[in-house]
């Protein structure tokens, strides 16, 4: 999987753009409010669901059955979409999904597209694809929207814009929208802006592309959950409706679902369920018993997207296929509460994308990833589907030594130390040379800075200098 | 394309095949959902449905009667200075003849059926656009989530509880459900009914800018539940 397209300004390596990140006090600021804000949202949802635990535990259940069985899920979910009037498209690459999508929009002859939120179509960077075929493509989610006039990057996969303030916003819109100061003044004010703006576009849309939340094997739904309403909007206007989902999204049975819908909004946002839980099954019916259905889109595509995914089923990093994307492992986070999701670089950042960006995209490029973390097993305590992050985190960066990807500096300090520690007599100068050498730098014990590789180590942190007795030296005297 | 479906479909079984499940994983379906204990008796579920639905500044209006019900609807419209309303056909409509006496007291009845052809639902789109109220009935509503569970077909369109900013709901009591297992769970076909069913959870909201609580961002962010019972 490739990386965001990097944004002017936007540092090349993760440790230079950790430093960018740590050293913006106001996105520091807005990032920890937004986390706490939902991390302490779900809390009082979750105490407030007595179940909460036993539904966890049975929407895991549900989850791990699903992948292991994927492939025949896959097979049920499509044959009954398909039964239902609408189209399944099988892509195995990001590549295939955007030429999938761009020959259903090329075939309905479709100018203008309409977008509700998914984090799949960032994954393949279909606004490009479909841009550079020449379709208007309107992303309408409020956060996608800013983020889009922006040309920016969502930060977070459930509240896009975490990483802006509304005076941000409102510079925004005064410079893209020719916004007026009473239109943004103040946050609903700015909303109403947008709602309008959006408005036109739905009304003159002829295809919207939604993600899809789940879908559901049995009955060959699909069904998208949103707040706003634009997901709604996105899939019930325009004449044809395309629905953009990775192959691991399914649930076998509308009972399943209804564990998955309960748990996500509590995990996501605190609410008991998010606003609008919608559940589309085929196109437009026509000739049924009482006649034709009243509205909805003439055409229902469903695209399935593997890209890498299909590689996890049964590998050890099978598990982060279960994720749900609610979002909480990011809000839990202490190193995603400190940077933010675009000192991460990858679409989707915190430690669901630690193990996700190496697993689809390949360590090469993403071993620096799974190495953000404390192991503190916060988002393993949070994850509504209780998957073990901290395990797969480790997992990686087992591989990433395998795989010879660890800086050089480290192989080679792990061979002198090797050296030192299997001969004991050196040893024992080494550490009289450490302990000598220690104690004339520290300063009240301590070392304060580093030197060499050392040094960024030592920023945060101080080490104590050896003791002038070593332990064996310490032994021996007490022996005698 | 079918070269992908058949590559995909064989990869992941390729996985399934020889992969060990994670810790504690099993292969097993898990079966039916554990209960969930709340209110099911009417009185219980009106009560957690009003109060649940208000804290997410939605309103319920608790009536006797149909005929109560339609005097309330007629006085939200008045409030609201609605003389068009978007809404379901008459025999979708609760309770029966609301559609009637509605129109009865000038207030205008717009279809939320969509022509077929790109054109002319672009224009029906544009005519409806303006429309200030969204008049539908539910097949459902759970106790204690405060939802409406809303199912399209034909004279029941989508775009009812969709496009104007305020929606009205007009439902019996004995269509409320504990919650949205038990319902699930006692209609297994409801993607039958229709394409699309729809759990709405209060008005359309947003928190996107800062957090900031927003209503009515797309859909309705103004919804009323009339509750005969």
């Amino acid at each position: 999987m490739s990386a965001h397209p990097a944004a002017s300004g936007t540092p090349a390596t993760f440790y230079a753009r950790i430093d960018q990140a740590l050293g913006n006090p106001r996105l520091q600021a807005a990032v920890r409010n937004a986390t706490h804000r939902m991390a302490s949202g779900r809390t009082t949802a979750v105490a407030s669901f007595p179940e909460m635990d036993a539904m966890r535990d049975h929407a895991r259940a549900i989850r791990a059955h699903t992948i292991a069985r994927l492939d025949h899920y896959l097979r049920t979910f499509a044959e009954s979409v398909e039964r239902r009037g609408g189209h399944v498209h099988f892509a195995a690459t990001a590549e295939e999904a955007v030429r999938i999508v761009c020959e259903i929009a090329a075939a309905h002859d479709v100018k203008t597209i309409v977008k509700g939120k998914s984090m799949v179509s960032e994954e393949i960077h279909l606004n490009e694809g479909l841009e550079a075929r020449g379709h208007e493509v309107i992303e309408t989610d409020l956060g996608e929207f800013i983020v889009q006039l922006d040309r920016d990057h969502p930060s977070h996969i459930v509240m896009p814009i975490i990483h802006k303030d509304r005076h941000d916003v409102a510079r925004l819109f005064r410079k893209t929208l020719n916004a007026t100061d009473d239109e943004v003044e103040d946050a609903p004010r700015m909303a109403k802006l947008a709602r309008r703006v959006l408005r036109a576009g739905f009304l003159r849309a002829d295809m919207g592309i939604s993600g899809g939340n789940f879908g559901v094997a049995e009955t060959g739904s699909v069904c998208i959950t949103t707040n706003e309403g634009n997901g709604r909007l996105t899939t019930s206007v325009p004449r044809v409706h395309v629905a953009l989902m990775g192959i691991e999204r399914l649930v076998p049975t509308l009972d399943d679902l209804g564990v998955m819908l309960q748990i996500l909004g509590k995990s996501a946002t605190g609410q008991k369920l998010t606003v609008y839980s919608n559940v589309m099954s085929g196109p437009r019916r026509y000739g049924g018993a009482e006649g034709d259905e009243s509205d909805g889109p003439e055409h229902f595509h469903v695209v399935l997207v593997d890209n890498g995914r299909s590689s996890l089923v049964g590998s050890e990093l099978a598990e982060i296929l279960y994720c749900i994307r609610c979002g909480a492992c990011l809000n839990s986070c202490p190193v995603y509460q400190q940077l933010g999701g675009h000192a991460y670089g990858s679409v989707y950042p915190g430690p669901v994308g630690a193990v996700l960006m190496p697993a689809l995209g390949g360590l090469h490029q993403w071993h620096d990833l799974p190495q953000a973390s404390s192991l503190c097993g916060a988002c393993r305590e949070v994850c509504p589907v209780r998957i073990d992050i901290p395990r797969m985190l480790l997992e990686l960066r087992d591989k990433t030594t395998q795989q010879g990807l660890t800086p050089n500096w480290v192989t080679f300090g792990l061979r002198v130390f090797r050296q030192l520690a299997t001969r004991p007599a050196l040893f024992r100068r080494a550490q009289a040379v450490a302990s000598w050498v220690t104690r004339r730098v520290a300063s009240d014990g301590w070392l304060r800075s580093m030197p060499g590789h050392m040094a960024r180590w030592s920023v945060t942190r101080d080490f104590p200098a050896f003791a002038p007795k070593t332990f064996q030296q310490q032994w021996r005297e007490r022996g005698r | 394309m079918k070269d992908s479906r058949y590559n995909v479909l064989a990869a992941v079984a390729r996985g399934a095949r020889v992969g060990a499940l994670p810790p504690g994983a099993s292969l097993d379906h898990p079966g039916a959902p554990p209960p969930v204990a709340r209110a099911s008796d009417r009185e219980g579920m009106i009560e957690s449905f009003t109060l649940e639905l208000s804290k997410l500044s939605g309103h319920v209006h608790r009536v006797a009667s149909g005929a109560d019900a339609i005097e309330s609807v007629r006085s939200l419209l008045a409030q609201i200075g609605a003389s068009r309303v978007l809404a379901w056909g008459d025999e979708w409509l609760q309770p029966a003849g609301i559609g009637e006496a509605l129109r009865r007291s000038g207030v205008e009845i717009e279809s939320c059926t969509l022509p077929a052809g790109a054109t002319d639902r672009a224009a029906r789109l544009q005519e409806l656009d303006p429309v200030l109220v969204g008049l539908t009935g539910a097949y459902a509503a759970l106790a204690d989530t405060g939802s409406l569970v809303v199912i399209s077909g034909p004279g029941r369109g989508r775009i009812a509880s969709l496009l104007p900013p305020t929606h009205i709901a007009v439902i019996f009591a004995e269509q409320l459900y504990p919650s949205l297992g038990p319902f699930l769970a006692t209609n297994p076909s409801v993607a039958d009914i229709g394409a699309n069913l729809v759990v709405i959870t209060g008005p359309s909201r947003t928190g996107d800018i800062e957090g900031t609580l927003v209503l009515g961002v797309h859909g309705p962010g103004d919804l009323h539940v009339v509750l005969i019972g």
